[in-house]
């Protein structure tokens, strides 16, 4: 099947429900619609503000979580003092919803970009965290055993074998990390409401202008969709050695 | 560089030393600098354990090994290893697998390559030299370990079936090609290996191993002249002797593993 065959009839029918009268053209505009709101947004340069904020908070965020998560969970992998110490913690925190928390550190860090970076953070460091502690656990003793067996120093084998061969589980940690980086973000612009994306999709929600609501959502599944590619495309020479045997699936 | 074994013991213990496995017992061993020495035994009875301990990779729970006259404590790059599992670098390619140990060593990026593809070339992997660990095969992958241990020069070898996923003629060059170097470098060989004509064709003394706990059952001299050639020992009245001296002693303890593996519904 063509690869964009199932987005390419999303859209269609997205065109052709409301069309129809089958769906509440008000509440449930056409595609065509929609992508024309977009493109006013952008050229009134009504969106761009609110998209800069966000992908600034995202951006930052994003970075410190990367900071924090990959080397936190290869230490939880190779401590057991900082696994015994993480693990509650994680599995406490994981299905709490992180936008949630906001109203709280909101009290505390008021309600500007701090408390949103930091819920963002939250969510972000979770699957990070997880990805990296799977990847360094799961590293073959035997090949750690090789590399000091060929001269390598005992604290070196942690980026030079732990690392590349951990990489794999990161890197898909660091993948599912960008999606759930862009809910947080949506979550916090949400219950913070300044600017951003989210702020735009629930404020126009809040007024009935579905129009800009499914605009905005429009701009949000893009990004999330470039997110990908841009992850995919960036890794991809790299990442010869672990793409899975010819003929294996799962 | 001799190696020493002195009532050398592993004890694994698992779960919070819900179970214990008691892997090797007692061994007391000692080979020569410059010597080859193989070591059979039935499956699980502990001879990568006993390697493993050479290595300096786990510790013995009791007695001690000296290499070269001093007690092993850490690996090091005297000890060079084999691995059944070959434990290559899934992220480099076979040259830069080769090159490793020797950037390792400090020699740089032009010297090891020129080393590196001595060794391939050695290993018949010349033409694979750019490809990466998960598009070979199991026997291009030990061949490519092979290269790799053999590449930076360990003066000890400690060889884990090195041989087990080979085809009968690739088998038979690289065994040539193992004593070849051998010979010329004056290395200690510790070599593990299923095949009791393998280890009467390569080694000076061969190690039978009993049943689990690992215990020396019977050391075997070869003293069949080198160099060997395959012909002779085909109607080689010495030769046949000792293959069947060897067999029987194997066969025992593998049926003795077989029973205890039945009567506990272990594996080995
Ligand atoms: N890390 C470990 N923890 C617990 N038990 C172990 C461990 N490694 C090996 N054993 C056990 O120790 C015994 C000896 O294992 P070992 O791998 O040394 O045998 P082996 O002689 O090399 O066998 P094979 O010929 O099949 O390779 C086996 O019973 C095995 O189950
Ligand atoms: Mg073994």
């Amino acid at each position: 099947m063509p690869r964009f065959l199932s987005i390419a009839l999303v859209f269609a029918l997205w065109e052709a429900l409301p069309r129809a009268g089958i769906l509440p053209a008000e509440t449930f505009p056409p595609f065509s619609t929609v992508v024309a709101t977009t493109s006013q947004l952008f050229l009134t340069g009504e969106m761009w503000p609110h998209l800069f904020s966000s992908m600034y908070r995202w951006a930052v965020a994003f970075v410190i979580s990367l900071a924090f998560g990959i080397p936190a969970g290869i230490a939880m992998a190779r401590l057991s003092a900082v696994r015994n110490f993480l693990d509650p913690i994680l599995t406490a925190t994981y299905p709490v919803p992180k936008a949630a928390l906001i109203p709280i550190i909101m009290l505390w860090l008021g309600a500007g970009d701090l408390s949103k970076i930091l819920v963002i953070i939250l969510g972000t460091s979770i699957p990070l965290v997880i990805s990296a502690f799977h990847g360094a656990q799961g590293v073959e003793k035997k090949l750690v055993w090789s590399a000091l067996a060929m001269g390598t120093d005992r604290r070196l084998a942690l980026f030079k074998v732990i690392l590349p061969a951990a990489l794999p589980d990161i890197l898909s940690g660091v993948r599912m990390a960008l999606s759930v980086s862009l809910i947080a973000l949506l979550g916090s612009e949400m219950i913070a409401r300044q600017s951003g994306l989210g702020y735009l999709l629930f404020s126009s929600l809040d007024v009935k202008a579905y129009d800009l609501s499914y605009a905005t959502m429009l701009v949000i599944a893009i990004m999330g969709f470039a997110f990908d590619w841009g992850f995919v495309a960036l890794m991809g020479r790299s990442l010869v050695w672990m793409e899975r045997e010819e003929g294996s699936d799962g | 560089m001799g190696i020493k074994a002195e009532g050398v013991s592993k004890l694994y213990e698992t779960a919070g030393k819900r179970r214990q496995v008691l892997a090797v017992d007692g061994i007391d061993l000692e080979v020569d600098e410059g010597e080859f020495v193989a070591l059979v035994g039935p499956s699980g009875c502990g001879k990568s354990t006993f390697l493993y301990m050479v290595g300096g990779f786990i510790s013995p729970s009791s007695g001690r090994i000296l290499v070269d006259g001093r007690a092993v404590t850490a690996p090091g790059t005297d000890r060079g290893i084999v691995f059944q599992e070959f434990a290559l670098f899934p992220w480099k390619t076979v040259l830069d697998n080769v090159m490793y140990g020797l950037q390792e060593k400090g020699l740089r990026r032009k010297e090891a390559e020129a080393t590196a593809r001595r060794y391939l070339e050695m290993t018949n992997l010349q033409a694979f030299e750019r490809v990466y660990p998960k598009e070979l095969s199991g026997g291009m992958k030990q061949r490519v370990a092979i290269a790799r241990t053999l590449a930076y020069d360990p003066k000890v070898l400690l060889m884990d079936e090195p041989f087990g996923a080979l085809d009968a003629q690739t088998r038979v060059i690289m065994q040539d090609e193992l004593l070849r170097v051998w010979q010329g470098t004056q290395k200690t060989v510790l070599f593990v290996t299923h095949s009791v004509e393998e280890a009467i064709h390569l080694a000076d003394r061969v190690v039978i191993f009993t049943a689990r706990p690992g215990r020396i059952k019977e050391i075997v001299p070869v003293d069949l002249p080198r160099p060997r050639s395959r012909e002779v020992e085909l109607f080689d009245r010495r030769y046949a002797e000792l293959t069947s001296r060897i067999w029987r002693a194997v066969e025992e303890e593998v049926k003795k593993s077989m029973e205890l593996r039945a009567a506990t519904g272990v594996a080995p």
